[in-house]
Parts: structure tokens; sequence; C-alpha cells
């Protein structure tokens, strides 16, 4: 049936639909910017349908975020029917990514998680996002001193805790010189460095300047390789970014040192599983990475529209609906469980 | 001689840092287990400096060396590992790729007239999308046979490391004694002058950007056969790492200076000192001062002595 073959009532009929159709989206899309309802149980926003939560981070195409971070957030997007989009600089351009926050926030997004890379300098923006009204949470790396409603992430000085604890078993009683691989001037690594320190240096190991890997497994690799021909009476190596360990393990492997020196490492990525098998690795902290985003879109979606208060009015108060800190845990990957214990 | 004065100055700088840390530390620096690590580390970045020479050479450069370098290794890792192709097939495919991605850097720089640091600060960013779309963060445990051509040693050293000096050969002799690559020097000095000469500029062009692409290739491939996985983010910033050895070896960027022995004598310094400074437990904070440092003095003490030189 083509419109000529139509009556000019059923005509009507039709462009009445469409209109009643066009009305209702509109109204839907007015809702967007609507206001809240009172303070209580169940009170917030009214959903619209329109609703987007967006995950913003310096080297947002970084592997480890598009291979977990990523997907989960997708995952949880689909959960709560909101769109979830990723915004940000390609490489650890810190101007750039503060420049994403504040051009993002100009759009009113629903609510917006943040990695915090470099914590002092995303102060002002994230605080900007906030004023504005728009419910922000970080994930992965904290913003202490910020607006920020929450943080979603690892605990680093537990992971610093856990990669000395799984050396000092290694070593059974060896002791001498450990050196430290990383992103020398972020805060998380700092964390772990200082979470490594406080178990190590009690039980006797000498632990040295942590280097610089640039996030880079060939630099790691040098980095590494120089450690090794530098410090005979070297026992561990411990790495605390993504390319650490690889690049650690390719040196050590190289100078035929593969369980003469003990290293620890994060992630467990399929790189990571092979060096564990091959017994270049000792073990790996691996973090719960899939549940940044998704239990942070959880956490953004209680903010904006929440199911539970305390006073009479919450937000008058600056009192939010969700706990201040969500550590999601990590989990130690060896030799004997990686096969069901680590990814890829 | 005064020819490759910039290359004398520098390899005596490198004569200078090996004396003086094996005197400092002779069991660490001057062992024979860290000149080799020294070597095969830095046999990627020797492998890009031939080719970025190359194009510096002729006034320009390539800032998506790293992410080509990246995509290549994806591209054949992703064709042995998920597709079951030969090895030699896969290796040809990636190399191919990357071939293909200079060409494109070559034709945006050459017809399209765009700059070649927009036109590869673009692409840099397009081949590490689509080498993260491919791989994710890595394609791990490629097959033996593909990883024996990063690993196999000779002479105890790696075989990037014959790849890097034979590529450094060949170009050297071409750059030296063929009329053809000869061209780009004139190209480089002064692009309009050579125009002039009947030289086909673009062409030139299109070629050291395909060359250059085919370069970054082969290094993608050393790489990930080294590691035996290939690593979606394996080039990043080897662009600058490069480019700053290269012009610490003699190249300008105005092109129509510089030759491959200075790159891979100011990629070796590069590697020298970097190691030298690890092994004096120099903080990493420092590292990075006192490598800026050098190319800074390197830098503005050639171009002082240039122009003292007399007319």
């Amino acid at each position: 049936m083509t419109p000529e073959n139509l009556t000019p009532t059923r005509r009507d009929l039709i462009a009445l639909g469409a209109g009643l159709a066009g009305g209702a989206a509109l109204t839907r899309y007015a809702g967007l910017e609507g206001g809240r309802a009172a303070g209580g149980i169940g009170a917030g926003r009214t959903r619209t349908g329109r609703e987007e939560y967006v995950w913003l981070s310096a080297n947002r195409t970084l592997p480890l975020f598009v291979a977990n971070d990523h997907p989960a957030l997708e995952i949880a997007g689909q959960e709560l029917g909101v769109r979830v989009t990723i915004a940000g600089p390609d490489t650890v351009d810190i101007p750039g990514l503060v420049a994403a926050i504040e051009q993002t926030a100009a759009r009113r997004p629903t609510g917006m998680m943040v990695v915090g890379w470099e914590a002092h300098a995303l102060i002002p923006a994230i605080n900007k996002a906030v004023d504005a009204g728009i419910p922000v949470i970080c994930v992965d790396g904290d913003v202490p001193g910020s607006k920020r409603a929450a943080f979603v992430g690892t605990n680093w000085y537990d992971i610093g805790v856990k990669q000395a604890e799984a050396m000092l078993a290694a070593l059974g009683g060896r002791r001498g010189k450990v050196a430290l691989l990383g992103l020398i001037d972020q805060a998380i690594d700092q964390q772990a460095f200082d979470g490594f320190r406080s178990v190590a240096l009690k039980a006797g190991l000498t632990v040295m300047e942590p280097q610089h890997d640039k996030g880079n497994q060939a630099e790691a690799t040098r980095v590494a390789a120089a450690i090794l021909q530098a410090h005979g009476d070297l026992v561990g190596m411990a790495g605390f970014d993504s390319e650490s360990g690889p690049g650690m393990g390719q040196a050590i492997k190289e100078a035929s040192l593969a369980g003469r020196v003990v290293a620890t490492c994060v992630e467990a990525e399929a790189q990571h599983v092979r060096l564990l098998k091959e017994g270049v690795l000792t073990a790996c902290v691996r973090q719960k990475r899939a549940l940044f985003t998704y239990l942070g879109a959880k956490v953004l979606d209680e903010l904006a529209f929440p199911r539970v208060s305390f006073t009479a009015d919450d937000k008058a108060l600056g009192i939010h609906p969700v706990a201040e800190m969500y550590y999601t845990g990590s989990f130690l990957v060896t030799r004997e469980n990686a096969h069901i214990a680590a990814k890829g | 001689m005064t020819r490759y004065r910039r290359e004398l100055d520098l390899l005596v700088a490198v004569y200078l840092t090996v004396i003086v840390f094996a005197i400092l530390y002779p069991y660490s620096f001057f062992s024979l287990g860290n000149l080799r690590a020294i070597l095969n580390n830095l046999a990627v970045d020797g492998i890009l400096a031939v080719g970025m020479m190359m194009l510096m050479i002729a006034g320009m450069f390539d800032l998506s060396v790293g992410s080509m370098m990246s995509l290549a290794g994806v591209v054949t890792g992703w064709l042995l590992a998920k597709s079951g192709w030969p090895v030699g097939a896969a290796v040809a495919a990636g190399l191919g790729v990357a071939a293909l991605g200079g060409l494109v850097n070559g034709l945006l720089v050459a017809r399209a007239r765009v700059n070649a640091l927009i036109a590869t600060l673009g692409t840099l960013g397009i081949f590490q999308g689509i080498a993260i779309l491919i791989a994710g963060p890595s394609i791990a445990n490629l097959p033996e046979s593909f990883a024996r051509l990063g690993q196999t040693e000779l002479l105890n050293l790696q075989f990037p490391v014959f790849f890097m000096l034979g590529l450094a050969v060949i170009f050297h002799v071409l750059l030296t004694h063929s009329r053809f690559f000869r061209q780009y020097y004139y190209v480089g000095s002064n692009p309009k002058a050579a125009r002039l000469s009947a030289m086909n500029v673009e062409r030139l062009q299109i070629l050291g950007f395909t060359l250059m692409g085919l370069i970054a290739g082969l290094a993608g491939l050393c790489f990930a056969a080294r590691v035996g996985t290939s690593v979606s983010n394996a080039g990043v910033g080897a662009e600058l790492r490069v480019i700053t050895a290269v012009i610490l070896g003699g190249a300008s960027l105005t092109g129509g200076k510089g030759s491959i022995p200075g790159a891979l004598i100011g990629v070796v310094f590069m590697a020298l000192v970097n190691n030298a400074l690890i092994i004096a437990r120099v903080s990493s904070y420092w590292q990075g001062i006192m490598v800026g440092l050098i190319l800074v003095l390197a830098v503005a003490l050639d171009s002082y002595r240039s122009r003292e030189k007399p007319t």
C-alpha cells in the first residue's frame, strides 16, 4: 500500500499518530533538562531514556582500557538502559584531559567518571562540573581534594603489599636488593611503592629507588636489562604498570636469570601469563579492572537517581547516597593458577 | 673528513662515555652481558633511525613510525595466531601494510600537500587505533618459527641487530653511491632548486615515506618476534626517541644533512647514556634532564661551529 492509496481520513489519522509520537518524544527530551523530585526514598530526577554516562581518561585507547574497562562500561550501560560514551585524549595529555572534562561538562551529561591521572591538575575541572550539578566520580585513579562524590578502583598501597608478600614467599630466606619499575610520576604507583616498602623493608630487603619505564614495554626491557647488569646482588624486581612485567620478564629471560631474580608485577594479560608459565615471572597481581567502569556506572546511576536518602534534604547537606570509597580488590595469579585466574 | 664532522664528534663522545663508565663501573657497565643487552635493545630504534635519517636528509620526518611499527606487528601476529597463515605470508602482509601506510603518508605530503607534521601526526593516531582494534592489548603466543626471527642469536647477538646493520649498510651505499638516492640531499637542501633541476621531488617524497613505512614494519616484526607477542602499543614514543637520536647523529630539521652512520651512532650514544645513567644509579627524574641537556648542547655546539666555519 502506498500513501496515494490512503483516504484523507486515514492520512489524518496517521498524521495525528505521528504528531502524538513526536509530542511524546519532545516531552521525553524536555525531561532531560527537567527538575528533580523532592527528597526521600526513590527520589531523584525523572528518567528520560536519554541518560548518558561519560568515562573520561587520558590515554583513553590504552590497550588495557580497551580490553577491560570499555567492555565493562558497555555492559553496565546496557543493564541500566543508558548511553555510555568514552572521551579524552589518546595520549597522556593532562591539559587535553582537563579540556575534555570541561567540554563534556558543558553539554551536561547525566554523570561523569574521570580517571584521575594527575590528581592536582584535575581538581578545578572536576569541581566545576560538580558545581554545575553533574554527578562526578573518579575511577581507577582518585583525585583526592576534589568534590568528586566517590572513588571506584584499586587500593594501590595493597597492590604493593601483595607484591612484596609474594616476593618474600618466593625468596624464602634469601635477602638482597630489589628493584622497582613503574610510572614513577603517577600517584598510584607511588602508593604502591610505599606499600611494597612497608613489607619489604621490615623483612630485610634493600629496596632501590624506583625506575621509570614510561609505561612502555621496550623501555621497561631496556631499563630492567641495565639494572640487572648493574646489580649482581639483585634478588627481586617488582613492576607496577601493565608493561613493566613483560618488559622486565624479557630482560630477565635474555640475561638467563629466570628463577634467580624473583619478578612480580601487576596485570595478567596473555603475555604475563606466558612469562609466568615459563617461570620468568613469579606472580602477577591482577586488578579487577572491569569493576571500575561497571560499578562506576552503577554508582553514577545511584547519584543521578537516588534510591535512598538519609535526611530531609541530602543534596542541601552535601550527602551522597553512595559510599565514598569502593576498593575493588585484586588477586594473585601464579604459575599454578594461571590457567584459570588469568585472561588470555 | 669534515663531511662527517658531526659523526666523528659523536663517535668521540661514544668512545669517551665507554671509557669513563668502563673505569667507573668495570664489572657492570663494561661487561659482555651489558654491552650485549644494550645492542639487543637498541636494534629496533636503530632500524627506525635508518629510515628516519633518509627522510630527514630529504627535509621530511615521520611521526607515525611508532604506531606503524605497532600496526605491522599486530597484523602479522593476527594473521599468524588467529588465521593460521604461514610465517612468510604473514610477514609479507605485515610489511605490506606498513609500506601501504607509508605510501599514504607520502601521498598526503607530496600530492595533497599536507604538512608532514600534521599528516603523520594524524596517521599516528589512525595506525595506533587500528592496531588496538585488531589486537586489543596484545596477541601472545606467536609461533616459535616466527619468534626465531627475533630471538635467534649469532655471536651472542639477536637477529634484529644484524637486520639493523644490514639495512644500514644498504641505505648508506644507496645514499652515497646511487645517483637516484643522492637526490634526497638536493631535495632536502633546496626543494625548489631540485624541481628546477628536473628532479621529480614528489615521487622522491612518496618513495621516501613508503620506504620509511616498510622499515617501520621491519622494526615492528623484529620486536614482535623478539618478545613472541604482538603488542599494540609497542612503538609508543619511538618516534621522538628516534628523531632525537637522528638529530644527534647529524640530521637537521631543515634537511640536506646527515648520514646513515651518524644515525646509528646517535642511537648507540643515546642507548649508552641511558644505560650508563641507570648503572650510575642516577634518579629517573635526572635521566630525562640529562638526555635533554645532551641533545640541546650537541645541536647548539654544532650550530655554533657551523657559524664559525669560514665560507
